[in-house]
């Protein structure tokens, strides 16, 4: 029984080192086979959720590598998101919904007026919830995402609503000891 | 006949033919192996082998009026007359499941699966991973207890316990239980066990696409004959009669009922929402169903260990009770004297002293009661004389020793119950919940099937503290059995004292156990207080710290409602059990209003009165292999072609009589007409002079069998028969243009073109009896049974011939 959780632990370890990998060098592929590894041993140990996390990085890693593999990687993603949605945290929560947003905005073949809330609706609860958790970073990139589609769609204050959250998160990023910037509404 | 002809060659084998002991009303064969199951007159239901032999008869006691087979052959259904819809396994007949969605007969079944597998291309999801099997372990089944078994629920068992077999084998694919009553009322089930859809044919708006955009038809007092869903499950045909109406204006102005067009219909349903949301309905069906099975395990549990429990009390108390009346008899009978009158030494007046404070809270009257006896006993002051005669005479030893097994045996077996069959349950529930409540988030794929994140959320909540309770339960039902045990060593020492016998081999006991019990287990009942659903809105007192502690569990994620310590696990369990129908009712009320009425075709007039028509109809779906266009692959349009044929009533038109109608492409037809065409077309076959038709069926590969009777002038009905099978597609089919408003009978533009059947052309085959319906046909099989009125059973193997050569009969 030790041994199988210091495996364990060991594995989410390296998907951790997967993950910082692909955030640090420009090169995508290198997490990839931490990435497979930790899917084959999640797999065989019953460890859905951290399965499901692996997946989303694999899912994230074919986005990176081309709009062509957005369809791929979005298969990837419907494949998991029950289980991410069900057990996950906040944060692996609106990770999943920005990646799943970022497949379908990069597929030539997908059209925001279409099928707008197709991409609205996990923006929005992807906002809220990092909002909660005050993940700058992520809730920066979340509403950025909000403003263009937004944009495309022609709604304009809701673009510069979205767009006044962004920078206000950027600038609490960049401020990380809480100065009240002031919010410029336009 | 011609046997000058060389080798003639007779079509259909005939395989035999058998007396039977009743006449039969509806005959089905199983789709993948070679049974029959029929319904006689009197309503059994018989299956028989293709070489006759019985497998089982079942009554079901009430008159069965349709019958259908799940796709894959393993439970039939049937329709019965006030309205339930029953399945039974096709093994030996069990009833594995009743769904009671009508008020009255069920006239039609139709049970159809998904014809493709879940292909899994981008965008769609790949076939779902139910996760239970590799957590949990399999699902508990409702307990039996051996003697315990009413008739009632022995019957229970036994369906319950096929429950899980019924669940476990349907849900490999997704399919849809269709059955339409008397009323215009049609329910949809998925797997036959989860109800998804409810659509009443009077509140169907018939749009007329055409000219007329004002013009909105309805139906009144419908009812229907048979319906049918597509194999792609995208369409639902629906015939029925009843009286067409128009609306002229936009108000509710219909017309007076006698001038709407009064007869017999065919609508086409747009039930695309189960093609288009297939991989979601299928997950969340599956879970439903699972649940409801689980629940079902929870409440019967409930009903079982309460009962036990309770006969146990009973046994207790009936055998205590005459202690009561013992200390009252005595106490008429002497003075009011003090129950101690020995010398008592100063550590035992101290103890006294206790116990008085003790049994202050208990009722003081003139007379003691039992506990105060008990409690006086135990203080060690001498017995008094009903408690000894109580402890020596009317319980003795060997009463004691018979209630200590009832009871303690009782809570031995509602230990077991909870661990084997309540706790697992519930545990289960938990996690399917869990799943469902992930796909609940999944707002974008689930919540336009009515998969509400609230209710879901709340129904998983109730399951959490009903999880909670249980635990709870079983720790008060051992402390309370131990406490029961404990007093009963207690009274054995004290027997074997009073009777000067040795009490030294004896169990040990616990004083302070024996005084909690006697103050607080002797006339309550607390495990029966939190089973039994009448006693359900009893409040539980809780002390303050844990309600706090409860309260400030609500920070870190703990259930939002506090007060579920402080029911009844009785209680817990109805409010678990309404939060999981509320939630549920949302995906059956979403599903039902997107199902709408795309489009209707009057067939042909009936007379005013009702009648109880018994017009032969089949409909069927074929594939269209003319359709090569690949865009309609992905749609749900145009991969299935619908056949629709029945008997035209001689007294609807003037000039048609003897007539059967075959009709086909009327399903894609408002979404043809958009495009410029029209797919609806349709012919008449005239039948062959001197026959009538008695009932027909469509085959396979469009083709069509007809079972003819010869008409006989003369009273005696030995007339022949004969069966006839035609190819529906070499046909000259003509096209019905419907361009104009829906008033008039479409059929009757046919009446230039009716096609005359001869026998010499057609592939017939003679039948020496007079025949009645059924007629039964099974495409995917290739037989056929025809009944005759003289109570025999014909069964032909339509796809091979017979020779011919002169073989003795």
């Amino acid at each position: 029984m030790e041994l199988k959780t210091e495996a364990g632990l060991r594995r989410a370890r390296t998907l951790l080192a997967a993950n910082q990998f692909r955030e640090r060098s420009g090169n995508a592929v290198l997490g990839l086979p931490y990435a497979l590894a930790s899917l084959s041993f999640c797999q065989s140990f019953n460890l859905d959720l951290l399965r499901a996390s692996a997946v989303l990085t694999m899912a994230e890693l074919w986005l990176s590598l081309g709009s062509n593999h957005a369809k791929r990687a979005l298969s990837l993603i419907h494949g998991v998101l029950p289980t991410i949605l069900g057990h996950g945290g906040l944060e692996l929560r609106a990770r999943a919904y920005i990646v799943e947003v970022k497949c379908y905005l990069s597929d030539p073949n997908f059209s925001v007026s279409e099928s707008p809330e197709v991409v609205l609706d996990p923006l929005t609860q992807a906002s809220d919830e990092l909002q909660v958790l005050e993940y700058h970073e992520l809730a920066a990139e979340a509403f950025y995402l909000k403003a263009i589609v937004f944009d495309k769609l022609g709604r304009l204050p809701d673009r510069e609503e979205a767009a006044t959250s962004f920078k206000k998160h950027i600038m609490a990023l960049e401020n990380p000891h809480g100065e009240d910037s002031p919010t410029t509404m336009s | 006949m011609e046997t000058d002809d060389a080798q003639r060659v007779l079509p259909f084998q005939l395989q035999f033919d058998k007396p039977l002991a009743s006449q039969i009303k509806l005959a089905e064969w199983n789709p993948e192996k070679d049974l029959l199951a029929m319904v006689t007159e009197d309503s059994k239901l018989l299956l028989h082998r293709f070489n006759w032999q019985r497998l089982w008869t079942i009554s079901p006691g009430r008159s069965i009026t349709s019958l259908c087979w799940q796709p894959d052959g393993k439970a039939i259904a049937v329709g019965l007359e006030d309205g339930a819809v029953s399945l039974h396994d096709v093994e030996n007949g069990k009833l594995l499941r009743s769904l009671k969605s009508h008020a009255v007969a069920v006239v039609c079944l139709n049970w159809e699966e998904d014809a493709q597998q879940i292909k899994g291309d981008s965008g769609s999801m790949t076939t779902y991973e139910d996760r239970t099997s590799r957590f949990l372990p399999p699902a508990p089944r409702v307990p039996r207890i051996q003697g315990l078994v009413s008739g009632d629920a022995g019957f229970m068992d036994d369906s319950e316990d096929s429950f899980q077999e019924l669940s476990s084998s349907s849900q490999q694919r997704f399919n849809i239980l269709c059955s339409g009553d008397r009323d215009g009322i049609i329910c949809l089930s998925i797997f036959g066990i989860f109800p998804i859809g409810k659509i009443n044919i009077h509140t169907c708006h018939v749009p007329s696409s055409h000219i007329d955009q004002q013009v909105k038809c309805q139906l009144l007092n419908a009812s229907i004959y048979k319906v049918a869903l597509s194999k792609d499950l995208c369409r639902l045909i629906v015939m029925c009669s009843g009286e067409l109406v128009k609306n002229e204006e936009e108000s509710e102005n219909w017309q007076m009922a006698g001038h709407g067009m009064h007869g017999s219909h065919c609508l086409v349903l747009d039930t695309s929402i189960f093609w288009n949301r297939k991989n979601e309905l299928h997950q969340v069906a599956q879970q439903a169903s699972n649940i409801e099975e689980l629940t079902e395990v929870i409440r019967a549990s409930l009903s079982i260990m309460s009962k036990q429990w309770s006969d146990a009390m009973n046994t207790f108390h009936e055998k205590f009770d005459s202690l009561s009346n013992l200390i009252i008899d005595h106490g008429n009978l002497t003075n009011q004297d003090n129950s101690t009158d020995t010398f008592l030494t100063l550590f035992q007046f101290f103890f006294f002293i206790l116990f008085c404070e003790l049994i202050s809270s208990f009722y003081v009257g003139l007379d003691s009661s039992s506990q105060e006896e008990f409690l006086s006993l135990l203080g060690g002051s001498r017995t008094s004389p009903p408690v000894h005669q109580f402890l020596v005479n009317s319980l003795g030893e060997v009463g004691v020793k018979r209630v200590s097994k009832v009871v303690c045996g009782a809570g031995k077996e509602l230990q077991l119950i909870f661990l084997n069959h309540l706790q697992p349950a519930a545990e289960i529930i938990g996690f399917r919940m869990g799943e469902l409540r992930g796909l609940s988030r999944w707002r974008a794929r689930y919540q336009s099937i009515g998969l509400d994140e609230t209710l879901i959320s709340n129904a998983a909540e109730k399951v959490g503290m009903i999880i909670v309770q249980v635990e709870w339960f079983m720790t008060l039902l051992s402390s309370v059995v131990l406490q029961f045990s404990n007093f009963f060593n207690w009274l054995l020492k004290c027997i074997r004292l009073l009777m000067s016998e040795p009490s030294d081999q004896l169990l040990p006991y616990n004083s302070e156990l024996v005084v909690i019990f006697l103050k607080f287990l002797y006339d309550q009942d607390p495990v029966r207080q939190l089973l039994e659903s009448s006693d359900a809105d009893h409040i539980i007192e809780i002390d303050v710290e844990t309600m706090q502690r409860v309260k400030e569990l609500v920070q870190f994620g703990g259930f939002s409602d506090c007060g579920y310590l402080q029911r009844t696990l009785a209680k817990q369990f109805h409010q678990m059990e309404s939060s999981f129908k509320e939630a549920f009712l949302m995906p059956f009320t979403s599903i039902s209003k997107k199902i709408v009425c795309m489009d209707l075709l009057p067939l042909f007039p009936l007379p005013a009165s009702p009648v109880s028509l018994a017009v032969p109809m089949s409909v069927s779906y074929y594939e269209d292999a003319s359709q090569a266009a690949v865009s309609y692959q992905q749609s749900c349009q145009g991969r299935f072609v619908d056949y629709v044929s029945f008997q035209v009533p001689d007294d609807s038109f003037s000039n048609i009589s003897n007539c059967v109608a075959i009709i086909r492409g009327f399903t894609h037809d408002s979404i043809a007409i958009k495009n410029g065409y029209t797919s609806l077309e349709a012919l008449l076959l005239c039948l062959p002079d001197g026959y009538h038709c008695v009932d027909l069926s469509l085959y396979k590969e469009s083709q069509i069998v007809l079972l003819l009777n010869e008409t006989t002038t003369t009273s005696e009905s030995s007339g022949d028969a004969c069966m006839m099978i035609v190819q529906a597609t070499d046909l000259p089919f003509v096209s019905i243009s419907r361009s104009t408003c829906m008033d008039s009978w479409k059929l009757h533009e046919l009446k230039e073109c009716i096609i005359h059947l001869q026998l010499e052309n057609e592939k017939v085959r003679s039948i020496p009896h007079f025949v009645v319906a059924p007629l039964a046909v099974s495409s995917s099989r290739g037989v056929a049974c025809i009944f005759a009125a003289r109570k025999r059973a014909l069964v032909y193997i339509l796809e091979e011939d017979e020779d011919e050569v002169s073989e003795a009969e």
